[in-house]
């Protein structure tokens, strides 16, 4: 009796003792000073896509013809676009437009790359030599090529544009959650799920994933300033966003044509931008710090 | 070595078949139509349909296909139906624009990239470290072409010390390769950084310090070398990327290179020309990933070839 | 911007002297003028003496021209673009051209004889003038360029232009050539005059069109030197030009002896920021066009000189007449009276373009002004009110998606929300556009466009060109460009009549009856003819941009 209590609390304290990825990469992450500012800076922005549009001063289409491309001023921090329209309030309203084609089109692209990961490092053979050279083709075009010519096809629009960057980041998910399924198949936990006779599901999808976590955050992280980039140069291109609405890559491509008489026209759309990637990339690079055992001390 | 290479590179013929026939029939799900985009503005049916037969584009698509793989294994790479010359001649002038504008972003972004991630590395978590990556990371946030066109306001226009557009010139590199090259050197930068990091753990580098060597020598001497293997595979996977033609950058600063002709053969549906261009990207990605393979294996003898 | 290529201008300019004065001034543009353009230049601060014969150090001079687009061809019978156009006009000559007056002015010919029925013509050469390799211009070279203009075989673009109507051509004797039509055509010599009809060396033409699209040779003031894809396209003065000789010119030379520069390269640079930077940047000595944000810039550079000229493009907004609600003419011209043309000018053309006054531009053959509609939203809610649409409704814009198309397309969005309208903008890429618009063969109320953005200038300089394409029954798509759909009887009357009379008076009347009709109906919105807009360094004088939108340098001369 005794001793099954005693191996009782003995599991229990190993239990407590065993950190999960999760919690092990929240611990270190932590440290990381620079890497916590990008994160509040983030969930700051998130906050101002969801209320933003309640604390602007001026609506998004809200024109004046006669304070056309006018500089900042105490009625519009910001200045004005070529409408006469506030671009305070447009970068302001404009961030849950970024954000969202950021995050949507980088979600879409790790579910995707995430099953196929999943089905390709736990079954191999035909199904894994089918994605990987599909993933292969795919790393061989520069990201803002695939997206062109996605675009080009289903054409230009917001919805397309999720579309085209969530095709291009889909093999990096694949890539490395084939990987680490690879090495977690053949783990002792694993072995022994399978042997109490849990599904191929249960199997990919409670033991082995979790694994994976880590590291598709840090990957995600990272895609979404690099989707917001790619969405931004698909504006300059004509091939994203379509007028009115004030997604930054459009305002910061419309402005191009006052650079030299109205810099405030870029500098703004430009700024939001470059913030806003910089902190999704400062954040991830901080994850991975964290999560990477080969970084650890 | 050299059976490895064979090998490789005959393993790259199928891959090659299947991109050609994938290419082929892709760009004709674009939609649009080249008779009538060739043809130009105000054209009238008549017109167009003239073009089209001009341009062979009436034929069935199985003659078009078969008569594209005889030309390709001819070395013919067909007729622009933008211009109505070899597409050979028009890649090839081009090729050498990107391939020079490549090796200049390059260069300078190793360096810099090396540099910057060895410096931060090796004073992980101090204030170099945070400059440093700050540094590299606000090379991958930029808009390129928002850097671009301040660029060119500030040291073509305002300074004028160097050209705005073209090539032909080192100087005409500057611009192009500085907006192109920042996004590299933060990569590369990251890169260097983990890979001296992990290496700074390893033991012989503790036993080189053990044994009274200047930090200096350490790190350039005994780390460098080794973190370098990793890095080499990224400045490969880099150089293929730039040499596919950067279409935002080459389209802000009007440079005549791979990327700019992409874009323009996009717009015109010109089948041939953009088949060709896939082709050569598609053929010099896994020339480079060939090279970087066998570099690897310079630079780290333990691996086995098999 | 799409379809406002090709301006070929004024292919019957000869008889349209009283069109220029028609246009003249009485438009309250504030900087435009056709005549010389040192008067249209915008920098008021020093009116630029002419340079003294003998002044120019132009011919010592390599100069840059930054252009918007890429040249397709050196085959002026295979090109559809104003640029390459402009650029073979520079090295080839035609038999007949334009002065500056926009007068038919003989050029490799002296003169020709016409039939009454207008069916045959006996042109005369001029005499004295060699092609730069060295061939003699006569009546061989000529029948030579006429065989390749008549030859549907080679399967060039512009063929159609007039292999359809020359029957045939013969020598009469070395500087004499007859040349009969099929049928008659009054404007035969005009067409002779179009950019397409500049005449090649027999040599060139002897050795394929592929040589003739790549290395043109003619009698020109300029040589061709290079081109190398993508980058620039060189050429370099031809000191021997005839045209410098007033003997062989019949008394007056077309250029002093000192215009022209040592050479000129072109070079396509697509994104206009960047052109705007090299022009400043000294790194080109001309550019166009400019964007209408940036000539307030270039106009404070005291390195530049900014021009602005009348040009021929007309924007507008068309509008599906078979489809609800576009169908009721009432609504149509409420359409009109919702868009405000002065705060378009001012907001979406920086007050660079002048309000339409008819489908087709003032410097257009036969264009009559009809007294454009006022700004009056409360005379286009009524008449909306009136048609059964008394909340406005909601319908869609198409557009090619350039830089420029988004900035109209949200001026209409704006401006039609005060009535009511909501206006869903649709911008696509042009080839997809084409596809959607052009390429469908169903009658227009099953069409998918609504209302479409797009700008046009009859590439024929008539106003035949201005009106048949855009609003013939004939012309729907997909033979053309009548995306309004509009089918009137009355109007293809006109139509016919115009096309098939030479008689200039019948024409001029059918085509102001069909200008006043189509004011009427509506069937689309005619916003503002476009200003062509260009600069040069301040250091050079005579480069001008025809309305057609091309070049003319032919006295271009340049100080230290």
């Amino acid at each position: 009796m005794a001793g099954k209590n005693t191996a009782g609390k003995q599991a229990l304290n190993e239990k407590t003792d065993i950190k999960t990825p999760v919690s092990e990469m929240i611990r270190k992450f932590k440290k990381q000073k620079n890497a916590v500012v990008a994160l509040f800076f983030i969930l700051f922005l998130v906050v101002i896509a969801f209320v933003g549009e309640y604390l602007v001063p001026f609506g998004i289409n809200e024109y004046d013809y006669n304070s056309i491309l006018q500089g900042p001023s105490a009625a519009h921090w910001f200045g004005t676009d070529e409408f006469g329209r506030d671009l305070f309030s447009r970068i302001v309203c404009g961030t849950r437009i970024s954000l969202a084609v950021g995050l949507s089109a980088v979600s879409v692209g790790a579910v995707c790359g995430t099953i196929l990961g999943l089905l390709a490092g736990y079954y191999r053979g035909i199904v894994d030599s089918i994605v990987m050279r599909i993933c292969d083709t795919l790393f061989a075009f520069p990201g803002i090529i695939l997206a062109i010519a996605i675009v080009a096809i289903l054409g230009s629009g917001m919805g397309n544009v999720v579309i085209a960057v969530a095709v291009f980041s889909t093999p990096t998910f694949a890539r490395l959650v084939r990987g680490r399924t690879m090495a977690l198949k053949n783990s002792v936990f694993v072995q022994a799920a399978r042997n109490l006779g849990a599904s191929d599901a249960r199997i990919l999808f409670y033991h082995i994933l979790p694994g994976a976590v880590p590291e598709i955050i840090v990957q995600f992280t990272m895609s979404v300033g690099t989707s917001i980039l790619t969405a931004s140069s698909l504006s300059f291109l004509g091939m994203g966003a379509q007028p009115p609405t004030p997604e930054w890559g459009l305002l910061l491509s419309n402005g191009r044509n006052y650079m030299l008489t109205s810099l405030h026209a870029t500098l703004f759309p430009g700024l939001a931008i470059f913030l806003t990637v910089l902190s999704f990339n400062i954040l991830g690079d901080g994850l991975r710090d964290a999560l990477d055992p080969k970084l650890s001390d | 070595m050299l059976r490895y290479s064979i090998k490789r590179i005959l393993g790259v013929i199928p891959t090659l078949i299947i991109v050609v026939t994938f290419v082929f029939f892709f760009v004709r799900l674009i939609p649009g139509d080249p008779a009538r985009l060739v043809a130009g503005e105000q054209a009238t049916l008549q017109d167009v349909e003239a073009v089209r037969e001009q341009l062979g584009l009436n034929k069935p698509i199985y003659v078009q296909y078969g008569r594209y793989v005889l030309g390709l294994l001819q070395g013919d790479l067909g007729m622009s139906l933008r211009t109505k010359r070899p597409v050979l001649t028009e890649v090839s002038a081009r090729y050498w624009n990107t391939m020079a504008l490549t090796l200049a972003s390059l260069a300078w972004s190793t360096v810099i990239g090396i540099f910057l991630g060895v410096w931060s590395g090796k004073n992980r978590g101090k204030w170099q470290d945070f400059t440093g990556m700050t540094l590299a990371v606000s090379g991958i946030s930029l808009p390129n072409f928002w850097v671009g066109f301040l660029l060119i306001m500030l040291f073509a226009v305002k300074l004028r010390w160097l050209p705005t557009t073209g090539a032909g010139s080192w100087k005409n590199l500057v611009l192009p390769s500085i907006t192109l090259g920042a996004h590299i050197a933060a990569i590369i930068a990251r890169f260097s950084r983990s890979s001296i990091i992990e290496v700074f753990k390893e033991d012989y580098i503790r036993t080189a310090r053990a044994k009274g060597l200047k930090e200096r020598t350490v790190t350039w001497g005994h780390a460098f070398r080794n973190s370098m293997i990793s890095v080499v595979t990224v400045v490969g996977l880099q150089f293929g990327f730039l040499l596919g033609g950067s279409v935002v950058t080459e389209a802000v600063f009007a440079y005549p290179g791979l990327g700019s002709l992409l874009i323009e053969s996009v717009n015109y549906r010109d089948y041939p020309a953009i088949q060709s261009l896939i082709l050569i990207f598609s053929l010099q990605f896994i020339i480079i990933n060939l090279i970087v393979d066998l570099l690897y294996a310079v630079l780290n003898p333990e691996i086995k070839l098999s | 911007m799409k379809k406002t290529g090709n301006k070929l201008y004024a292919l019957l300019m000869a008889a349209a002297m009283v069109t220029l004065t028609a246009c003249g001034g009485g438009s309250g543009q504030q900087t435009a003028d056709t005549k010389a353009p040192e008067a249209a230049a915008t920098t008021a601060a020093e009116t630029q003496a002419a340079i003294a014969e003998g002044e120019s150090i132009s011919q010592q001079a390599d100069v840059v021209a930054a252009v918007a687009v890429d040249f397709t061809t050196m085959d002026p019978m295979d090109t559809s673009d104003t640029l390459s156009g402009g650029i073979q006009r520079m090295i080839m000559d035609s038999l007949f051209g334009f002065d500056d007056e926009m007068k038919i002015y003989p050029m490799l010919a002296t003169g020709y004889e016409a039939n009454d029925d207008a069916t045959e013509f006996t042109i005369t050469l001029r005499e004295g003038i060699t092609f730069t390799d060295g061939t003699p211009w006569n009546a061989d070279a000529a029948l030579a360029n006429f065989a390749k203009w008549d030859d549907e075989s080679l399967g060039l673009k512009r063929t159609t232009f007039l292999c359809n109507v020359l029957d045939t051509y013969e020598k009469v004797d070395d500087y004499t050539v007859k040349v009969t039509l099929n049928e008659p055509f009054g404007a035969f010599i005009s067409n002779l005059a179009h950019p397409a009809c500049v005449v090649m060396s027999p040599k060139q033409i002897e050795a394929g069109v592929e040589a003739c699209a790549t290395a043109p040779v003619g009698t020109g003031q300029y040589t061709f030197k290079e081109w190398i894809e993508g980058d620039h396209l060189t050429l370099e003065l031809n000191p021997e030009w005839w045209g410098y000789d007033a003997d062989i010119c019949g008394g007056t030379a077309l250029a002093d002896k000192d215009a022209g520069f040592k050479s000129v390269t072109f070079k396509p640079v697509a994104e206009s920021a960047t052109r705007v930077a090299m022009i400043q940047s000294g790194d080109a000595q001309i550019m166009w066009t400019i964007p209408t944000e940036s000539v307030s810039v270039l106009e404070s550079d005291p390195n530049v000189t900014a021009y602005v000229d009348d040009g021929i493009v007309v924007r507008f907004l068309m509008m599906n007449t078979q489809k609800a609600p576009f169908n009721d003419k009432r609504v149509r011209q409420a359409m009109d009276y919702a868009l405000n043309k002065d705060a378009y000018i001012q907001v979406v053309k920086n007050g660079l373009a002048t309000k339409a006054e008819s489908v087709i531009g003032p410097a257009v053959q036969y264009f009559k002004a009809n007294e454009p509609r006022p700004y009056d939203i409360e005379k286009a809610k009524a008449l909306l009110a009136e048609a059964g649409y008394p909340d406005g409704f909601t319908t869609t814009a198409m557009y090619a998606n350039t830089t420029a198309n988004q900035k109209q397309a949200e001026f209409y969005k704006q401006q039609l929300e005060q009535v009511g309208i909501t206006l869903e903008l649709k911008g696509m890429e042009s080839a997809i556009l084409n596809q959607r618009i052009q390429d469908v063969d169903v009658p227009g109320s099953e069409a998918e466009v609504d209302t479409y953005i797009i700008g046009w200038s009859p590439s024929t300089g008539d106003a035949d060109w201005g009106i048949r394409p855009l609003l013939a029954k004939e012309s729907e798509p997909p033979m053309s460009y009548n995306i309004c759909y509009f089918e009137n009887d009355e109007l293809e009357g006109y139509i016919k009549t115009g096309l098939e009379s030479a008689d200039d008076a019948v024409r001029r009347e059918a085509y102001e009856k069909a200008q006043d009709l189509i004011w009427d109906e509506v069937p689309m919105v005619n916003m503002c003819v476009d200003s062509n807009t260009w600069a040069t360094s301040s250091k050079i004088q005579n480069v001008k941009i025809y309305p057609d939108g091309a070049i003319n340098m032919k006295n271009a001369k340049m100080v230290k």
